[in-house]
């Protein structure tokens, strides 16, 4: 299978990245299905480019028909002036870079776009930054396992408060074997993924308004 | 070059009265007053150029001449003069095809100069698989890791971090396998083309000469392979138009070989989100053959920067005002000053060195060039010594005014070609 690759940590600095392969036919469909319901009219990603997620959200991007602005995680007075200048409604961030980004809007007066997308990593915290939580201002959290390989997306229905209620992704599964999870996706990839030792533990913590059960990291 | 009667349907295009008003308001119509003439060379001549304070000046979402959902993307180029930066509408999602005479494309490709969308693009175009790595010059040694492990055997690079991505792959064991190197714009000295050669020894080198505002960028593509000391030359695009004038009188000058001035372009794509139109480039080109061996098609290279109030560098620009505020802000009094950009070819690439002209007499000079140094910002967050820091610059010298050798009057900002 002829691939495109992904780097299997979102920390450019870890010794022990590698390339993780995904079919050139992969598609980001949780964000394509975010930017139709939002309707979003011209998107910024912030993410870092060594993730190599640009391709598949321009992909995402035409296909919902919002055009894309390339942002730098490293130049937030560029990410400023895009929003002032074109009236950008929708950030593709990480969880990293949420938080300050919103400051540095804030300190000069420039309202936060009305919609967010939170790119999470497994072992970071997956509550909503208090200081996002605005009204009018719509926040989607997902976590990746490696960049574009959604693991967990936070529920739509549920109330979006700082403890942001999440699903396990269509096509993942989670076995809990003593305080051990394992994660394995059912999704065609060149490197399957079974049983995937993860460094926390998930488990079922209760049923969501949405029907679905609701998603418990224990640290 | 562009036949007559589709210029005039370009401007038609850009001024009817359901288009955005750029054009209209630029050359002076007003209400229901007739379209410009363009029925002669003359009347071409004749139309107001564009410049990159009159887009500066309208926000990019008054520059869109087609539905927004048909705009692509978005690109962002350096402000001037204390500006913020110009985002430009960009409607274009082709344009590497010519690449195809050069490259077979079986590898994944590093694309280094975004949106890396563009590369994707042009392989699925002709069939390839669309493979793909982006180069993050934020973390340029996790991007090559990936790089290596993709195998890619083509890139599209800057010229100033084309020697660190070389080392770096050949560290990694991946630089054998490299078939095709393209450098973004600017001057390429010998001893980074030797480098390439050398690290590369399976690929050809190529150049292409771009814009960010441009839609249709790169505009000049490669008439044929680098080499040492040998002019880089371009050919123009398909659907780009090239006019030269002289850069003092603006005065069009003929397109025969050895002609000099600076380049107009009106780009006019079908699928631009902006038409361009007789736009200054600031670049300074000479038409070199009116017709290559290799394409029957004319050529060109870039020979400098007309004259500006900025210069571009590794990792930002240096700019006038920003000089004279960081001046002026240690004394009041320096108000007048040269700023020469020397660059010397080395075979670790070019090194660059500021030298700042002042007329500041009882002034500890060395002192001085160590509080610009420290000052002088390059980019939003980067100052002139952080590049020094970093190697990028050498140590920032300032001299007496008096001594300046440029006698240009008028001009505050002068690069010296690579020595």
């Amino acid at each position: 299978m002829r691939c495109n690759v992904v780097p299997s940590s979102f920390d450019p600095t870890d010794e022990a990245m590698l390339a993780f392969p995904l079919p050139i036919s992969w598609q980001w469909s949780s964000c394509e299905r975010f930017l139709r319901e939002r309707a979003a009219r011209i998107v910024m990603t912030r993410l870092p480019l060594f993730w190599q997620l640009e391709v598949l959200l321009h992909d995402v991007c035409k296909a919902v028909g919002a055009p894309l602005f390339i942002g730098s995680p490293q130049n937030m007075p560029v990410g400023a002036a895009a929003i002032a200048a074109m009236g950008i409604d929708t950030i593709i961030t990480s969880g990293e870079d949420c938080g300050a980004f919103a400051t540095h809007l804030s300190d000069r007066a420039i309202p936060l776009p009305k919609n967010l997308f939170i790119v999470r990593t497994p072992e970071e915290s997956w509550g909503t930054p208090p200081t996002l939580s605005r009204a009018g201002v719509r926040i989607h959290q997902e976590v990746h396992l490696f960049p574009g390989v959604v693991i967990a997306e936070q529920c739509a229905h549920a109330d979006a408060g700082v403890q942001a209620c999440f699903h396990l992704s269509d096509g993942v599964r989670i076995d809990t074997r003593g305080s051990d999870s394992y994660l394995t996706i059912d999704k065609e990839l060149p490197l399957p993924i079974t049983d995937l030792e993860i460094p926390f533990s998930l488990r079922a913590g209760g049923t969501c308004a949405c029907g679905k059960q609701i998603l418990e990291k224990i640290l | 070059m562009t036949n007559l009667p589709t210029l005039a349907h370009i401007v038609t295009a850009a001024t009817m009265p359901h288009a955005p008003s750029f054009y209209r308001d630029r050359y002076g119509m007003r209400g229901e007053s007739a379209l410009p003439s363009i029925r002669t060379w003359e009347e071409w001549h004749a139309l107001p150029r564009i410049s990159r304070e009159d887009l500066e000046a309208r926000s990019p979402l008054e520059r869109i001449f087609c539905p927004l959902s048909s705009v692509d993307f978005f690109s962002a180029s350096s402000g001037t003069g204390g500006k913020p930066p110009l985002f430009s509408p960009r409607g274009v999602v082709a344009g590497y095809e010519y690449r195809a005479e050069w490259y077979a494309m079986k590898g994944p490709f590093l694309s280094g100069i975004h949106p890396p969308h563009r590369v994707q693009f042009m392989l699925q175009q002709r069939e390839r698989p669309a493979r793909v790595v982006t180069l993050d010059p934020n973390n340029l040694h996790a991007s090559l890791r990936l790089a290596a492990a993709a195998g890619v055997d083509g890139m599209y690079v800057p010229v100033f971090l084309a020697a660190q991505i070389a080392e770096y792959l050949q560290a990694l064991g991946a630089s054998k396998r490299v078939q095709y190197v393209e450098l973004a714009s600017e001057q390429i000295s010998n001893s980074l083309i030797r480098r390439l050669q050398e690290i590369f020894p399976a690929a050809a080198i190529y150049a292409s000469w771009g814009m960010t505002e441009v839609d249709a960028s790169p505009m000049g593509i490669p008439c044929r392979p680098l080499a040492v000391n040998e002019k880089t030359v371009y050919h123009l695009k398909e659907n780009i138009h090239m006019d030269i004038v002289n850069p003092e009188t603006l005065a069009p000058l003929p397109l025969k070989a050895g002609s000099e001035g600076e380049l107009l372009l009106t780009s006019y794509p079908e699928s631009a989100a902006f038409p361009l139109i007789r736009y200054r480039t600031g670049d300074i080109g000479r038409i070199v053959e009116t017709s290559c061996k290799r394409h029957s098609q004319p050529t060109f290279t870039i020979v400098g920067r007309a004259e500006s109030d900025f210069i571009k560098v590794p990792g930002g620009v240096l700019r006038a005002d920003e000089v004279e505020r960081v001046l002026t802000e240690l004394n009041p009094a320096l108000e007048r000053f040269e700023l020469h950009l020397h660059q010397t070819d080395t075979p670790s690439g070019v090194h660059y060195r500021a030298v700042l002209h002042v007329d500041a007499p009882d002034t500890e000079l060395p002192a001085l060039a160590r509080s610009v140094a420290l000052s002088l910002r390059i980019g939003p967050s980067f100052t002139y010594a952080d590049g020094e820091r970093e190697g990028r610059f050498e140590p920032l010298q300032c001299v007496p005014l008096a001594s300046s050798a440029s006698n240009q009057k008028n001009r505050r900002m002068i690069t010296h070609p690579i020595a």
